[in-house]
């Protein structure tokens, strides 16, 4: 191909500069917009543009904002607000609800289960995780008990496929994963962890959720793609 | 204060939808963002509005940020600038009659660009200089001001046209210097 010849990919430089620099007119800005979302050797020029200028963004002051904005946006993003230790766990799940529409339906089901059954289980802490891909595709929720070391999955998106199942892992650190149960959809069996592994399903570990052979990994290990991941937290 | 890289974890922590590293990101760079929408808007309560929707899309889109090459600080900022332009072109604003004192702190240089200056100068900077001085100061109304092509055009009473020409040539010229 030769040298620079090419007058629609010079126009395609000029518009990505343009549209950094911020000189176009409503529509031609919109339509840019929509194209770095789906074009992305656009995308490449605009964000090389973004480099080039980013030392002029020393030019904006920091202002601080008033907490009103940060209150609002709270509101607006979290409609349940974060309270103290005392509300329930219902409350407390508030973040959580937010994930997606799917996922106020599965937990008014799960903490329903949870704030319906405290007696019966020693006094514990409870951990969650939200596990999503990097896609946002699939999305899954893991709750753990401590005082009752039992940790339930909920699938809240597309089940596996018809020859495949979800098998979710445990992993501190740097060490291996540690199978927490095979499901193939919807809510994974609730499972009792051994003693070995209730001291290591603590505050901040990982669990992630790998596509596995039917019955799960015959190996130990994920040996499917790992599709959803995500960190536990105590709620 | 927080490393680009800490900026960056915070984005990973966000794409899986972490609410406290949200927080510490609203803490760390709402002052930056909020200064960026202010300048472009300014009108204080339009700049409000504008950065939740800005966090809101930070939120959204952190996932994005993985692919982008962008340095994190660099990226927000982008989102910002869009969505404030995005705002400005819809209300076609009309900044000859902005009352100057809603002007907030709009030439106020931020301290980074201070210890910059006391410093080394910029690359973009050393550019700029090459630049007519009438070009450089479109370049930077544009880019700090949001003003668009036509908004330029009146400002140095010059065709429309004839603005665009200056503002592609000037760009050409920035980035042939910038890649030296």
């Amino acid at each position: 191909m030769s040298k620079g010849a090419n007058p629609s990919e010079e126009e395609d430089a000029t518009l990505a500069a343009e549209y950094v620099l911020g000189v176009l007119e409503l529509k031609e800005h919109a339509a840019c917009t929509l194209r770095v979302q789906r074009d992305p050797k656009f995308a490449e020029r605009v964000a090389d543009w973004e480099m080039r200028m980013a030392d002029l963004n020393s030019g904006f002051a920091q202002v601080p904002a008033p907490d009103a904005v940060k209150t609002a946006l709270d509101r607006r993003m979290f409609p349940t607000p974060e309270k103290n230790q005392q509300v329930s766990i219902w409350d407390r799940l508030g973040f959580w609800r937010f994930v997606s529409g799917a996922a106020i339906a599965a937990f008014a089901v799960l903490a329903f289960v949870i704030v319906q059954t405290p007696r019966t289980f020693p006094p514990g802490d409870t951990l969650v995780a939200s596990l999503a891909g990097v896609g946002g595709k699939q999305k899954f929720i893991a709750i753990y008990e401590t005082g009752a070391g039992i940790v339930r999955v909920s699938l809240l998106s597309d089940s596996a496929p018809a020859d495949r199942d979800f098998e979710l892992w445990l992993i501190k650190g740097e060490n291996a994963p540690v199978s927490l149960g095979v499901f193939g959809g919807g809510d994974g069996p609730p499972r009792s962890l051994h003693q070995a592994l209730k001291t290591e399903f603590t505050d901040g570990v990982t669990l992630a959720v790998s596509l596995e052979p039917k019955g799960g990994s015959t190996t130990g290990s994920p040996t499917g793609p790992v599709i959803a991941a995500g960190t536990a937290k105590k709620i | 204060m927080l490393t680009p890289d800490d900026i960056s974890k915070l984005l990973a922590s966000i794409a899986l939808h972490d609410r406290t590293a949200f927080d510490t990101l609203y803490q760390h760079t709402s002052a930056k963002l909020f200064g960026v929408v202010l300048r472009l808007l300014k009108d204080r309560a339009e700049a409000e509005d504008a950065l939740q929707d800005i966090y809101v899309k930070v939120w959204q889109r952190a996932d994005q940020y993985a692919v982008s090459r962008a340095s994190a600080m660099s990226w927000l900022i982008a989102i910002a600038r869009n969505h404030a332009i995005d705002r400005l072109r819809t209300r076609r604003a009309i900044y000859e009659e902005l009352d100057e004192a809603k002007f907030i702190a709009d030439d106020t240089p931020d301290p980074e660009a201070l210890a910059q200056a006391s410093g080394e100068r910029t690359r973009i900077e050393i550019c700029m200089q090459r630049l007519e001085d009438r070009l450089a100061n479109a370049v930077r109304g544009a880019y700090l001001d949001g003003y668009s092509y036509q908004e330029l055009a009146n400002q140095h009473a010059v065709p429309l046209n004839t603005m665009r020409t200056w503002l592609r040539r000037s760009l050409m010229k920035l980035r042939k210097c910038l890649e030296e």
